[in-house]
């Protein structure tokens, strides 16, 4: 029961100027990351260099995959995953700290992208598998469910390192700053969650395809 | 194929038992109400709802969820007003609303799942269950002043356990569900 995803831009997608100004901003977060990262190494701060780092990592995935696997994301998706993890690599700077409700837009955004994400591999899951079948009326709520359990999953990780920084003595990578830090991280990620799983699935269906195609070159 | 769904049986024992705790589900629901808990009387409403679905979507009150299961997830809500609020109770409840989610999902929509992937499905809504709880004696604190965590520690901890507790659920299930293919 495959199923044929459109080649061309999905409802909704940003005409030609926004994609323009999406990739320009993606480009310009990239370039962001690189200075961050050349400063934390100017003041010898390790433990955030290294962070800076995964971060400029992770904003180079939708590249790569377009790169290796002449994948298309959408420029809007390709912004998301640059903007969350420069947003976390600026907050571990102090903005977390310092900034009222900083974590919390993270969080949010972060969110936006585990749901596409899920969508992806539900999606994904559904049509390539004989054995799983999920009905388009529960997408829903297993996309909510698994970007819900995914955020908590996080939240237990920051408290593992705080534990382990507290052990250790080290500055953890990954900080819980109070009690309703938490509780807001988790309701922010529900709402990033939720604006996905309602409006927003439509950006990620490009790529559908070639996840799948792959998963068929591997059999 | 594993039978996910012979956690919701048509068995008229099993109803007479299920319908008996529904019953007191709801006792607890006014209980807690008149005892102004609303947080508690949320609770117990939301088993409820999960317990009946059965019913009302096959349109036959015989099809009920099975009792040990509905009694598990029922107990925080039934001690409660006998006075006895111990933790386990509360991590167990959750991850047994995990499991009858999933088994109800497994039983009357057109998903199909091997077993594993309904062992994980129930890890992930046993974590959904225990994060948006959590949320939610959040904004009863912020909005009516009711009881939450007064330490990160305590709420990480509790999250934790509850999140543990839903992975031992999700591997007996699968377990379970092996030994009843092999019958």
């Amino acid at each position: 029961m495959a199923e044929d995803v459109p080649d061309g831009p999905p409802p909704g997608s940003p005409s030609g100027l926004a994609a323009t100004v999406l990739r320009a901003g993606t480009r310009t977060i990239q370039l962001l990351l690189v200075g961050l990262g050349v400063y934390t190494l100017l003041v010898g701060d390790v433990g955030r260099f290294a962070n800076v780092g995964v971060m400029l990592g992770l904003s180079l995935v939708p590249d790569a995959l377009r790169y290796r696997y002449a994948l298309r994301p959408q420029p809007l998706v390709g912004f998301l995953v640059a903007a969350a993890p420069f947003l976390h690599a600026v907050g571990a700077l102090g903005p977390y700290r310092t900034v009222p409700a900083f974590d919390q837009v993270a969080h949010a955004l972060s969110a936006t992208l585990v749901a596409g994400f899920g969508y992806v591999l539900v999606r994904v899951v559904e049509t390539e598998s004989d054995a799983v079948q999920i009905p388009p009326t529960l997408r829903f709520a297993f996309v909510l469910i698994f970007a819900t359990s995914f955020g908590l999953a996080w939240e237990i990780l920051e408290f593992g390192t705080g534990l382990l920084a507290s052990v250790t003595g080290g500055d953890p990578l990954l900080a819980q700053y109070g009690l309703s830090d938490v509780a807001l991280d988790l309701l922010f990620n529900s709402l990033g969650t939720l604006v996905v799983a309602l409006w927003g699935t439509q950006y990620f269906d490009s790529l559908r395809r070639p996840l799948a195609r792959g998963l068929d070159d591997d059999r | 194929m594993a039978r996910v769904d012979t956690l919701v049986t048509g068995r008229l024992s099993n109803a007479t038992v299920a319908w008996t705790l529904v019953a007191v589900l709801v006792a607890s629901t006014v209980w807690s109400l008149l005892a102004g808990d609303p947080l508690w009387a949320l609770f117990s409403a939301a088993v409820i709802a999960i317990a009946v679905v059965p019913a009302v979507t096959a349109t036959d009150p015989s099809v009920t969820v099975s009792w040990p299961i509905l009694l598990l997830s029922a107990l925080p809500a039934i001690a409660r007003p006998a006075g006895i609020f111990v933790k386990p109770l509360g991590y167990g409840s959750v991850a047994a609303l995990g499991l009858l989610v999933v088994a109800e999902i497994d039983r009357f929509s057109a998903a199909e799942m091997p077993g594993w992937v309904a062992a994980v499905l129930v890890v992930m809504t046993t974590m959904s269950v225990a994060s948006t709880w959590a949320v939610v004696r959040y904004l009863a604190n912020v909005a009516v002043g009711t009881a939450f965590f007064t330490s990160t520690e305590a709420l990480m901890w509790d999250l934790v356990v509850a999140s543990t507790t839903g992975v031992v659920a999700g591997a007996v299930f699968e377990r379970w569900l092996r030994g009843e293919e092999a019958v």
